[in-house]
């Protein structure tokens, strides 16, 4: 139990590849059921960032807290911390040998112990509040990317995670699919879930982020909410760069 | 999947290929009759020499000799597919006190022919501890010893070909390395390395017939001495009969593991 609204504190995180310095001095809080949107080019460090908060990649420096948790190193803490942060990969990360359902059920059964049974019906749930119902018996293969997208989201959601994790959740995807998509996650939002979101969509991150994050060289270059930061940000690096993508 | 590595042939290349197959077709099928000719003239298809095939007794002795040769194969496809595993996980261990140590034991292994660790098991292991270990189990660790290196690299192959999102998806959900094994990345790995693992398994079935240097009565040996016994005129069909009988034996085994194959992949 922890007295603070803080659900994810990162201080003066650090992370060199090689002699590249791809995390530079990163202090981040997320709030409990606030939305985070992380912009900014290529190269920016900012997947890099999403993917250090449940230790898919390490860090060399600094503090990450989750839920007044520090973020164990190995073994059977971190699992259990990770069983509690879902992800959402850029290429969706399906299980390719197991139907839809299974893909959704195995979380819940192997990692959280529970009946087959309640996993499935809930797995049925959670594919249809994403719009995929129908496809419960079929393999990833068979769906079209969008829909593979929602299976993963639904996947995630699973495991009753306290933040979710979405890096580059529509750069794979082709554009008359993006929606389907935004629209699942956009729900999400409303429905109080902490979330960290790693995207180019602007049109998303202007309604549905609490807050944008521009990183840029491995920094984090501008903090301010979506009307503040689209309308009249403060740095030349922002300017410049929502300059080319607006 | 299709994989292509030529191009579709238009209609001139289709009537090269066709005159070609023809035409090809004959210098081959009169090599097939120069050679049937000649080794005819020199008698080693005389009608009584290859009578003895008849022979219970020899029948017999040679169903025995696929046996032995079967029980050896056996143990040590499943020996040095389990140890095979074990050395692929060793070697891809983070962990440097196993991952090193693995990779010396596997690199040394392969570089050492079999006939040499058979032999090694079965006059070592008797000069180390006075056990008297028998030919058999000489034969089948020896194998094994260099045979589950092989398996190892096999399946190594098959891992480092899954892409890193399935194992990255497992591990962000909870799944530790047991778990992940053995629902996401095996069940992917195996059937990918299926045709890889059954060349290895036909192999070493063949490798068995090492035995008869130790002095293991497999297919092999049995056949040489049933043509010390019978005599040594008996020698083209007693080995065109092992021969035969090897190649059933790998047909078998290659249409076990496509069945397997088909088994697995639904």
């Amino acid at each position: 139990m922890n007295n603070d609204t803080n659900m994810i504190t990162i201080k003066g995180v650090q992370k060199w590849f090689g002699s590249h310095h791809a995390l530079q001095d990163i202090d981040l809080d997320v709030k409990t059921s606030e939305v985070v949107v992380i912009l900014g080019p290529s190269g920016s460090g900012k997947s890099t960032l999403c993917r250090t908060i449940n230790r898919l990649e390490t860090i060399d420096d600094g503090t990450i807290e989750i839920d007044g948790q520090p973020l164990p190193d190995e073994s059977a803490s971190l699992a259990r911390l990770r069983s509690e942060v879902g992800m959402v990969f850029q290429q969706f990360n399906l299980f390719a040998h197991m139907t839809v359902l299974e893909n959704v059920m195995l979380g819940p059964v192997q990692v959280q112990g529970k009946k087959s049974a309640e996993a499935r019906e809930r797995a049925m749930e959670l594919l249809a509040r994403v719009g995929v119902g129908s496809q419960a018996d079929k393999r990833p293969a068979q769906l079209s990317g969008g829909q593979q997208q929602r299976v993963a989201i639904a996947r995630a959601l699973a495991m009753n995670p306290k933040v979710m994790l979405f890096d580059e959740p529509t750069s794979a995807l082709d554009p008359e699919m993006i929606k389907e998509v935004l629209d699942v996650i956009v729900e999400l939002t409303k429905a109080g879930m902490t979330m960290v979101v790693v995207t180019h969509e602007m049109g998303f991150a202007q309604t549905a982020a609490d807050r944008i994050i521009f990183m840029a060289d491995g920094r984090i270059v501008e903090e301010n909410t979506p009307d503040a930061f689209f309308s009249n940000c403060k740095s030349d690096r922002a300017r410049e760069f929502l300059s080319k993508v607006l | 999947m299709t994989t292509t590595l030529f191009e579709i042939p238009g209609p001139r290349e289709r009537r090269s290929i066709r005159a070609w197959t023809a035409g090809g077709a004959v210098p081959i099928i009169a090599l097939v009759v120069v050679a049937v000719v000649v080794l005819k003239d020199a008698g080693l298809f005389a009608g009584d020499d290859w009578a003895v095939l008849g022979r219970t007794d020899l029948l017999m002795a040679l169903l025995r000799g696929v046996g032995a040769t079967l029980k050896a194969a056996a143990f040590t496809v499943v020996l040095s597919l389990m140890f095979g595993l074990l050395l692929a996980l060793g070697r891809m261990s983070q962990q440097r006190w196993i991952n090193v140590p693995a990779r010396i034991w596997v690199e040394t292994l392969r570089g050492l022919p079999e006939l040499l660790l058979v032999f090694f098991i079965y006059l070592g292991v008797p000069a180390a501890t006075g056990f008297n270990i028998s030919t058999f189990w000489a034969l089948v660790v020896g194998l094994v010893l260099y045979e589950s290196t092989s398996m190892a690299e096999v399946f190594r192959g098959g891992f480092l070909a899954l892409p890193r999102g399935q194992t990255e998806a497992a591990h962000a959900m909870g799944l530790r390395t047991v778990k992940t094994l053995r629902f996401v990345q095996l069940p992917q790995v195996v059937p990918q390395v299926l045709p890889s693992l059954v060349s290895e398994m036909v192999r070493v079935t063949k490798a068995s017939s090492l035995g008869f240097v130790i002095g293991y009565t497999d297919l092999l040996l049995t056949g040489e001495l049933a043509i010390e016994y019978l005599g040594g005129e008996y020698a083209a069909p007693v080995f065109a009969a092992v021969a035969a009988l090897y190649v059933v034996i790998c047909l078998l085994l290659t249409r076990l593991s496509h069945y397997l194959s088909e088994r697995l992949g639904s």
